[in-house]
């Protein structure tokens, strides 16, 4: 879809456009009125020609792509001329930023360019968004055209480095970070011997003790647990964005902290009260997509959604409440008899003042730190 | 000085310099604007407030100097703009400033165009035309990061862009609708020596360059056109005529109701009003009258327009009409007046009798004097001085020749003798037509002087009793060519007014009803012709929008092997100075080899590399004028000497 209409040039000379035929009015003769012809057939002109500029223009943006703020997206978009005729002054831009600008492309010709473009707000960037603009060739009228590509930048919060989240109701699991008291028969981590008890399997026969004598000696590991961790999370309850999204980034690296040390996570969203599960030393890939997609959704922190969710996440886990205001909901919720001897702690923006809990810790987030 | 900002700039500083005088301050402004953009070695930035201080100090500089030299000083706010462009031009601007430049350079030109009226601002207008555009297109560019001497409206092929700019400029200098809402301008008054300069020009050729002047006067629109009357001379002492000191005063009626039937009209463009010395030129009895350059015109006892005063505007213009059909006028004034005279020799007498022998009727005598000079006499400028003491007879009897002044004294003085009341009138008579208008150029050489008589139940009627000057056919010169063209100008640009608007869309709404109607009378030889066009214009249009994928993919292999015969040719002529490229180097590795050795060679070089690179791998594509570029760079690696080591 095409639309046209005047730059701010443009309509600074449509009001002296105007100006002057007053003055042709006053005027002995109304020959100022050529100078009104002059800029109106440049006007004319414009939109011709910026129009016939965007017409057979085809853009080819790279790929759907998962970004971090702050990162700059070096993906080269693809802009051809297919028409007969030269195509300049292009610009293709969407809502939040200015892609890429073009002098001009000559017909038949097909270039890529790199877009110095650097997200610094979470989101989703739609591709059909993108619209490509000419003010060929004197600036003047500005002719759009809405491109409605496929595919779309999804800008993923923010991660820093912190320390795993706390976590409870560990279980044995291969690969698992944490050692347990007892010993395992298999494992990374090598912890002694001790002699073959029925069950055990052959393969783990330490031949060498073996051989010292005393019977049939069976290699132990450390056992490997693995913990679980849910993250109850608040879309935006005070409606701001930038809490909101500090939220988030603390959200996203305590839960990718706790996916690298092995432990099984789990999420839930206090506004459509889904649990997600994250298989442990997954790539987050997934996660920081569903973050970057999360929106504002104010008044979402009430009792009965928080009593949702803590009934819906697994009842080993220590659960960990991120929260973007304090609301004595939250204390309420707590109350329940289940959770008193749940681990839990409650993340609140740096600055924001809670009653101590019952059951439970604080903590603080800021813009691009946890303060535990 | 290239850029066209900086030219529109020129442009605005001329047409603000008109508005002072016509040579001196565009002079002026031509030879700052040259100073300030070459500027050799002096490189001034004034700060926002020394711009705004000149702005409004060179205004009022220019109020003040205006009022004291007498120069037209509404537009002093411009002057003081002007200054700030001047200032301007000596440093880079930002985007903005030369955003408000051009503004600035827009007001100029508007400027010009409240008061040059005449063929210049055909060459402004012309020039307006190609630098406004260029000037857009310039500031648009720079938003792009390219300088005016990269923009892509330099092509000169942008023909049809600016056939639609001028097309649109003519339609809305004809549709726009128009109503004077403003005042005249201060008026300049003539002065009382103008008005012996038109006599002179009559009375005796030989005096005053006027005379032969072709030089126009003043350009006449009207069918019919009669002898335009000034002046009216009566009394004679035998020697000379003159006009009385005081003419009685006649009561000028104008008609309500004006018929084209019954009345003709005639447009007239003055172009010094100070040549007219305060006389309007009519050729009949005036119904109605309305100009713009002068004030409470009366009419006197012979009929002459007389205004108590006039001034001079850009464009002097008055209307008048006349009765086709003139009623006879009673006889007004001393009879004694127009038919008194010196007293007659019997020589004279005794020709006169012979003249008009078997003829009674006094206006039958009249016609056959006048047939009689025409027939018998020669029309001669620079004839001999007639006698002193008895002109006419010497004239009569003896030279037989003369201009037109001669003629009409010794006419008017013959039928005094008749007791015929007359009187010499001079004024002009048109005889070139202007090819562009139709209309007809008086010019100074166009004075003439005939004479008037009164015959009763019929009233005054004109004599010429000169016989036609047989000078030859008049050659065409560049001088009246710029004449008509001025001529045209005025009457179809300058006065372009209301009623002659309504005239052009009732023309045009009469032609469109025509074309429908011939339209309806063969309707299907216009549809057949239609349908044709459209399918030609279809297929043309399809032909003309989108390169098909294929022949676009060969477009891109045809450039990608041209770039890599390039890049091959500059290898070869690097090989034969000593410079081979190693297989394992790439090409931006040989590049870089290659900048410090021979350093005079490394622009063409990593211009022919860099495009190879982008054509091969990037898919980019070659201009013409890129091609252009390699080649050169190519010819400039391959003159270069070889190296010597």
């Amino acid at each position: 879809m095409m639309s046209v209409h005047p730059t701010q040039s443009g309509k600074v000379f449509l009001g002296l456009s105007g100006l002057l035929y007053l003055a042709a009015l006053t005027s002995q003769s109304s020959i100022l009125l050529f100078m009104v012809g002059i800029v109106l057939g440049c006007f004319i002109v414009n939109a011709l020609a910026a129009w016939s500029s965007l017409k057979h223009l085809e853009l080819r943006p790279p790929k759907s792509v998962l970004l971090s703020e702050g990162q700059k997206w070096m993906s080269p978009w693809t802009i051809s001329n297919r028409g007969r005729k030269m195509a300049a002054f292009l610009v293709a831009e969407s809502p939040q930023a200015e892609i890429f600008r073009l002098p001009k492309l000559d017909a038949a010709q097909e270039i890529q360019v790199v877009p110095e473009l650097c997200f610094t707000q979470r989101g989703v960037y739609h591709y059909a968004q993108v619209k490509l603009s000419s003010f060929y060739p004197f600036g003047l009228i500005r002719a759009n055209r809405s491109l409605d590509l496929p595919g779309e930048v999804v800008v993923a919060p923010a991660i820093y480095e912190v320390e795993a989240p706390l976590a409870a109701g560990f279980d044995v699991m291969v690969g698992g970070k944490h050692k347990g008291k007892h010993g395992s028969t298999s494992g990374a981590d090598f912890s002694g011997v001790r002699p073959l008890q029925p069950g055990d399997p052959w393969k783990q026969i330490h031949w060498r003790s073996s051989a010292k004598g005393q019977g049939l000696m069976v290699k132990t590991f450390d056992e490997e647990l693995s913990g679980r961790v849910s993250f109850i999370l608040d879309c935006g309850h005070t409606g701001k964005i930038k809490t909101l999204d500090a939220c988030l980034r603390a959200t996203g690296s305590l839960m990718l902290a706790a996916l690298a040390v092995g432990h099984h996570v789990e999420w839930i969203d206090l506004i459509h009260l889904e649990i997600h599960l994250m298989p442990p030393l997954s790539d987050g890939e997934g996660l920081l997509d569903a973050l970057a997609r999360i929106e504002m959704a104010p008044g979402c922190l009430t009792k009965t959604h928080l009593d949702q969710a803590l009934a819906g996440v697994s009842h080993k886990s220590a659960i960990h409440l991120m929260l973007t205001g304090y609301d004595p909901s939250v204390q309420l919720a707590l109350e329940n008899p289940h959770l008193q001897r749940r681990l839990i702690r409650v993340y609140l923006p740096e600055g924001c003042a809670a009653p101590p809990l019952e059951s439970g810790s604080l903590a603080h987030y800021s813009e691009m730190d946890l303060l535990v | 000085m290239k850029s066209a900002r900086h030219q529109l700039v020129l442009l605005g500083l001329i047409c603000q310099g008109l508005s002072w005088d016509d040579y001196w301050l565009p002079l002026l402004n031509i030879l700052l604007w040259i100073f300030c953009l070459r500027r050799p070695g002096l490189n001034l930035r004034l700060g926002p407030l020394a711009e705004s201080g000149l702005l409004i100090g060179g205004s009022f500089a220019s109020f003040g100097l205006g009022k004291l030299f007498q120069h037209n000083i509404h537009f002093f706010i411009g002057h003081g703009l002007a200054l700030l462009q001047l200032a301007r031009l000596m440093r880079p601007l930002a985007r903005s400033e030369k955003f408000f430049s051009v503004l600035i350079a827009f007001f100029h030109i508007g400027v010009a165009c409240t008061f040059v009226f005449d063929l210049r601002f055909m060459l402004i207008l012309a020039a307006a035309i190609v630098l406004i555009p260029k000037a857009f297109c310039e500031l648009a560019a720079e938003r792009f990061g390219e300088d005016h001497l990269h923009s892509p409206w330099r092509s000169p092929t942008h023909w049809a862009a600016y056939g639609v700019i001028i097309l649109t400029t003519i339609v809305i200098f004809l549709v726009f609708p128009r109503v004077f809402l403003g005042a005249q301008f201060a008026p300049r008054r003539s002065s009382a020596s103008d008005f012996e300069s038109m006599l002179d020009s009559v009375m005796d050729s030989t005096r005053g360059a006027l005379g032969q002047s072709s030089k126009v006067l003043m350009q006449i629109e009207g069918d019919n056109l009669g002898y335009l009357r000034c002046l009216s001379l009566i009394n004679f002492d035998g020697i000379q005529w003159s006009a009385p000191k005081r003419i009685p005063k006649k009561t000028l009626l104008f008609v309500s109701s004006l018929q084209p039937k019954q009345h003709l009209v005639r447009r007239v463009r003055v172009k010094n009003a100070a040549l007219l010395g305060q006389i309007l030129p009519i050729d009949g009895q005036v119904v109605n009258l309305s100009g713009n350059f002068f004030w409470r015109p009366y009419q006197n006892i012979h009929g002459g327009i007389i205004c108590e005063s006039m001034w001079n505007t850009a464009n002097n213009t008055y209307e008048y009409w006349i009765n086709r059909r003139p009623m006879p006028e009673p006889f007004r004034g001393q009879l004694l007046l127009y038919t008194n005279h010196p007293p007659a020799s019997a020589r004279l007498r005794a020709w006169l009798d012979q003249a008009l022998a078997g003829e009674n009727e006094p206006l039958k005598q009249a016609r056959k004097l006048e047939a009689y000079f025409r027939t018998n006499f020669v029309y001669e400028l620079g004839a001999p001085k007639l006698d002193r003491l008895n002109p006419t007879e010497d004239f009569l009897f003896n030279q037989k020749k003369g201009h037109c002044e001669r003629f009409a004294s010794t006419m008017t003085l013959l039928l005094r003798l008749l007791g015929i009341p007359s009187r010499v009138v001079i004024g002009y008579v048109p005889t070139s037509r202007n090819f562009f208008t139709g209309g007809y150029n008086i010019r100074f050489k166009d004075a003439h002087a005939w004479t008037e008589a009164y015959f009763p139940q019929i009233g005054w009627i004109q004599l010429d009793a000169t016989p036609r000057a047989t000078t030859g056919a008049e050659r065409w010169n560049i001088v009246d060519f710029v004449e008509n063209l001025d001529s045209a100008w005025s009457s179809f640009v300058v006065n372009f007014d209301a009623p002659m608007q309504n005239q052009l869309f009732t023309g045009a709404i009469q032609t469109s009803v025509n074309i429908a109607r011939y339209v309806r009378q063969h309707l299907y030889l216009v549809l057949s012709v239609l349908i044709l066009s459209g399918v030609v214009w279809i297929w043309r249009c399809r032909r003309k929008g989108e390169i098909p994928a294929d022949e676009s993919d060969a477009a891109r292999e045809k450039i990608r092997v041209l770039a890599g015969h390039y890049y091959g040719q500059m290898l070869q002529a690097l090989e034969h100075r000593g410079l081979r490229r190693q297989l394992p180097q790439t090409p931006l590795e040989f590049l870089q080899a290659n900048k410090v050795r021979v350093p005079w060679i490394a622009a063409e070089i990593e211009m022919i590399t860099r495009w190879f690179c982008a054509t091969r791998y990037g898919l980019r594509s070659l201009s013409k004028t890129q091609q252009t570029e390699i080649e050169q760079a190519l010819e400039r690696i391959k003159r270069q000497e070889p190296s010597g080591g």
